[in-house]
C-alpha cells in the first residue's frame, strides 16, 4: 500500500528556537522537491484541531524543538516505542503531541509510523529569531527530514539536493 | 483552616488559579485568579476599525470566531451599518456550529473526566454496558462487541503505562460514583465525540475559509460568496448538502448520545444539583436575530436578567449599566481603583502588585487577578448556557420550557435544582440540542435565498472611511458558548482610539468588587464538599461546570505558583500550556 506521508511542523513562531518546526515546513516548501502527495502541515500550537489534518496519515514525521538536556543544536530522533516512552517534559510541545497521538490511538486512527525529529533548543524565550546554534542545525535537520521521507517512499527518489539546503547557511 | 491551591486549573483554555479555604471537608471561601495579562485592547489602538476583528479573534485559539463576530458588530453599531440577510444567516450558522461543537468538547473532553473514572472502565462487563447503553438510547453503536473493543483499547493504553491524556486523573477518588459499565460507556462516547467534533466543525471551515480563525468576516456583512452555479463559491448546492449532512450527524449525536449521557450521569450524581449554586443572578445579552441585532425582541436566544433566583421575573438589560472594577485586579484607573468604569470609557493600565513568583499564596485581600470585576448595576452576574436557558425558560419560550421541563421531570427535580453545578451541565446539553435544531432552518433559508437569486451578503455603503463621522462609539455583542461577550469600540478620525472586550469568563471568573461581592466562580465554590483536601476533585467539578476559557479573559504568561496536580490537559495542554508555560 502506498504510504500517506505528512511532515508536521510544531512550535510557536514567537518563541525563538521553538519556531524550528514551523520554519522547517516553510523551508521544505521552498527548497525540497518533495512529491506532491507528501503533505506539509504547519501545526503551530494547535492541539486537537490537528486531528483533521492528520486523518488518514500512515507515516508521520513531526518536527519540534526537543529538550533532551544536550548541547544546543544537537539533532535528535525518536521513533517507534521511543515516542510512547518519551517523558512529557522533553519537548516544548511534547505533552501536546503525545496527547494528540494518544487520542489517535484511542480512535484507532494513529499513523503506523511516527518519527519525531528535533533539535535541542538553546532558548524558548520570547523572540522571532532562532539562536545561532539552532540556526546552524537547520540544514542537517532538513536533510534528516528528506531522508526519512525518502525512506518511506516506494521508489526512494532523490528528493533533495544538499546544495539546495545549504543555501540556508 | 487549610488553604488549597489549584494552579493551573487544567482541561481549560488559558491559565486559571483557584485558592480555597477548606474547613471540615467543606470550602469556606474561595478566590479565583486569572494569572495572565491580556493586552489586546492596547494592540488595537490606532488601527483601522475594519481590521479590528482579525486581531480581536486572535485573543484565543479555541473560540476564535466569537470575537470576530462581536468585533464586526461593534464597528457596524458605531457606523450604523445594517447587514444583509444572508450575512446574518451565515454568521448565525458559524456561531451556532461553534456553540454546539464547543459544548460537545466541553462535556466529553474537558469535563467528563471529573465524573468518569477511566481506569474503572477496565472492570466493566461489556454485555452489561451494552444493556445500559440500549436502555437509555437508540444510538446504534451499542453492542457488546463494540464495548469490548473499546475496553481492549483502554486496556492496551493502561498496560502500556502511557495513559497519555488520562495519565494523572484522580483515578480511584472516592467522589467517583459511576458503576464500571457507565464509565466504559462514557469513555466510548468520549472517543466517538472526538470524531464527531472533528467532522462537525467543517461547517466553520466551509463558511469561514478555515478553522480556527475564520477569514470571511467583513464589516458590513461577510466575504463568503453565494452562487448556485459556481463550484468555487463558498455557498453552492454541494456545500449546502455537506452542511446539512454534518448537521444531521451532529443532531443524531446530540440527541442520542450527549443528552442521554448527561441525564444518565446526572442520575448517578444527584447530590450535585445541591452544590455549586453561586450567585443566583443570571444575565444574557441574547443573540441569533431574525431581523437585525438592534431589536432584541427578535432574538432566538432572549435577552434578560434573572435576579436572586427569582424565575418569575425577567428584568431588561441596559448595557449602559455594565461597569468594570479593578479594586482586586492588577490594573489602575485614572479616577482611583474603587470606582467602576463603563467599558466605553474603559482603561487598560496594567499594574502588577502581586507576589513575585514562585509564591505560595496570593494576597487575596489586595489585588489578586488579571481579570477585572464586571458588574451589572453593581451586581455580579453569572453568564453562559445556564443563564441563557434560565432567561429563556423564565421568559416562557415554549421550546426551551418544554425541553427543560422534560429533563426536570425525568430526573424528578424542581426548576430551582438548575441553580447548581449539575444544572450548568444539563443546561449546556439542552442548549446544544436547541441550537442544532435551529441550524437546519438557517441552512434551509440560505439555500432558499440562493435558489431564488438573493445572493447579497455585504453592505458596502459605509466601507469608505470618508463616509464615517469624525467620532463615534459602538457596542458589539454575541452569546458565545461560554456566555455574554461584549466589545466596545471608539472610533476617531478613522482610527480606533479605545477598545474594550468584556468576555464571558471575566464575568464568571472575575475577582471580588470593592463591596466584597464575589465573582461567580468564587460564589459557586462556597460550601463545596471536599472529601480529600489533597485531591480536591470537587472544586474542579464546579469550576469546570462553567467551561472556563481564560485565554480571552487574560493573556501572556505569568509564572507558575504552587500547584495541585499539574495534570496533562487533553485540550488546553495540547494547544498552549507547554509552549507558553
Amino acid at each position: 500500500m502506498t504510504p500517506t506521508i505528512a511532515v508536521l511542523g510544531l512550535g510557536n513562531l514567537m518563541r525563538t528556537d521553538d519556531a524550528l518546526g514551523m520554519l522547517a515546513i516553510e523551508q521544505l516548501r521552498e527548497y525540497a522537491e518533495l512529491p506532491a502527495e507528501v503533505r506539509l502541515i504547519e501545526g503551530g500550537t494547535l492541539g486537537l484541531d490537528l486531528l483533521h489534518s492528520l486523518w488518514g496519515i500512515t507515516h508521520l514525521v513531526a518536527i519540534d524543538a526537543v529538550d533532551v538536556g544536550s548541547t544546543p543544536g544537537t539533532l535528535v530522533r525518536f521513533s517507534g516505542p521511543q515516542i510512547a516512552d518519551l517523558p512529557v517534559s522533553k519537548s516544548v510541545h511534547l505533552l501536546g503531541f503525545s496527547d494528540l497521538i494518544g487520542v489517535m490511538r484511542l480512535m484507532n486512527a494513529a499513523p503506523e509510523e511516527i518519527v519525531l525529529l528535533g533539535v535541542q533548543p538553546e532558548s524558548t524565550d520570547w523572540g522571532t529569531e532562532l539562536t545561532s546554534k539552532v540556526k546552524a542545525a537547520q540544514e542537517s535537520l532538513l536533510e534528516a527530514i528528506a531522508a526519512q521521507v525518502a525512506d518511506w517512499l516506494p521508489s526512494s527518489p532523490s528528493i533533495v539536493s544538499h546544495a539546495a539546503f545549504s543555501q540556508l547557511s | 483552616m487549610a488553604r488549597v491551591v489549584i494552579d493551573p486549573v487544567t482541561r481549560i483554555e488559558g491559565h486559571l488559579r483557584i485558592e480555597a479555604e477548606v474547613e471540615g471537608h467543606q470550602v469556606k471561601d474561595a478566590w479565583s485568579s486569572g494569572t495572565m495579562f491580556r493586552g489586546i485592547e492596547l494592540i488595537l489602538r490606532g488601527r483601522d476599525p475594519r481590521e479590528a476583528w482579525i486581531w480581536a479573534q486572535r485573543i484565543c485559539g479555541v473560540c476564535t470566531t466569537v470575537h470576530a463576530l462581536a468585533s464586526v458588530r461593534s464597528v457596524e453599531d458605531a457606523l450604523g451599518i445594517e447587514i444583509p440577510e444572508n450575512a446574518r444567516l451565515v454568521r448565525n450558522i458559524i456561531a451556532a456550529t461553534q456553540n454546539v461543537q464547543d459544548h460537545i468538547i466541553h462535556f466529553y473532553h474537558l469535563h467528563a473526566l471529573d465524573w468518569v473514572d477511566v481506569t474503572a472502565a477496565v472492570k466493566a462487563d461489556p454485555a452489561k454496558t451494552s444493556q445500559l447503553a440500549q436502555s437509555i438510547s437508540e444510538w446504534p453503536l451499542s453492542s457488546t462487541t463494540y464495548f469490548k473493543g473499546i475496553q481492549d483499547r483502554i486496556k492496551t493504553l493502561v498496560s502500556s503505562g502511557q495513559l497519555s491524556l488520562f495519565s494523572s486523573g484522580d483515578w480511584g477518588h472516592p467522589a467517583y460514583q459511576l458503576p464500571p459499565e457507565a464509565n466504559l460507556m462514557a469513555v466510548a462516547h468520549y472517543i466517538e465525540a472526538l470524531d464527531l467534533q472533528r467532522e462537525f466543525v467543517r461547517i466553520q471551515a466551509v463558511l469561514g475559509g478555515k478553522n480556527p480563525h475564520p477569514q470571511t468576516y467583513l464589516v458590513g456583512g461577510m466575504a463568503s460568496t453565494i452562487d448556485a452555479n459556481e463550484p468555487g463559491a463558498t455557498v453552492n448546492p454541494e456545500r449546502i448538502d455537506l452542511m446539512r449532512q454534518l448537521v444531521k450527524n451532529a443532531r443524531a449525536f446530540v440527541q442520542q448520545v450527549y443528552l442521554p449521557d448527561v441525564l444518565a450521569i446526572a442520575g448517578f450524581y444527584r447530590d450535585w444539583f445541591n452544590h455549586g449554586e453561586g450567585l443566583g443572578n443570571f444575565m444574557a445579552y441574547g443573540d441569533y436575530s431574525s431581523a437585525g441585532v438592534k431589536d432584541a425582541s427578535n432574538f432566538f436566544i432572549p435577552r434578560g436578567i434573572i435576579l436572586g433566583r427569582d424565575l418569575s421575573k425577567v428584568h431588561p438589560v441596559d448595557v449602559s449599566n455594565v461597569t468594570e472594577y479593578v479594586t482586586h485586579s492588577w490594573y489602575e484607573y485614572s479616577g482611583g481603583d474603587q470606582v467602576g468604569k463603563h467599558p466605553a470609557q474603559g482603561e487598560t493600565k496594567p499594574k502588577y502588585s502581586g507576589p513575585k513568583p514562585p509564591y505560595e499564596y496570593l494576597k487575596t485581600d489586595e489585588k489578586y487577578s488579571w481579570l477585572k470585576s464586571p458588574r451589572y448595576d453593581n451586581k455580579p452576574m453569572e453568564v453562559g448556557p445556564l443563564a441563557r436557558v434560565l432567561v429563556a425558560y423564565a421568559s416562557g419560550r415554549p421550546q426551551v420550557k418544554q425541553s427543560v421541563d422534560a429533563v426536570l421531570q425525568k430526573l424528578n427535580l424542581p426548576p430551582t435544582a438548575l441553580f447548581s453545578t449539575m444544572g450548568r451541565i444539563a443546561a449546556r446539553a439542552l442548549e446544544a440540542d436547541i441550537m442544532i435544531g435551529q441550524l437546519e432552518g438557517w441552512i434551509d433559508q440560505l439555500h432558499h435565498n440562493m435558489a431564488s437569486g438573493n445572493v447579497r451578503i455585504h453592505n458596502g455603503e459605509k466601507w469608505n472611511p470618508d463616509t464615517w463621522p469624525k467620532s463615534c462609539q459602538g457596542f458589539g455583542f454575541h452569546e458565545a458558548p461560554r456566555g455574554s461577550l461584549g466589545h466596545w469600540i471608539e472610533i476617531e478620525n478613522k482610527k480606533i482610539v479605545n477598545y474594550q472586550a468584556v468576555v464571558p469568563s471575566t464575568w464568571n471568573a472575575g475577582p471580588r468588587d470593592p463591596q466584597g461581592q464575589r465573582g461567580a466562580y468564587e460564589a459557586a465554590l462556597q460550601g463545596t464538599p471536599i472529601s480529600d483536601p489533597e485531591r480536591p476533585l470537587e472544586i474542579l467539578r464546579t469550576v469546570h461546570s462553567f467551561d472556563p476559557c481564560l485565554a480571552c479573559a487574560v493573556h501572556v504568561v505569568n509564572a507558575n505558583g504552587q500547584r495541585y496536580g499539574a495534570r496533562p490537559s487533553p485540550y488546553s495542554g495540547i494547544a498552549f500550556a507547554p509552549s507558553m508555560g
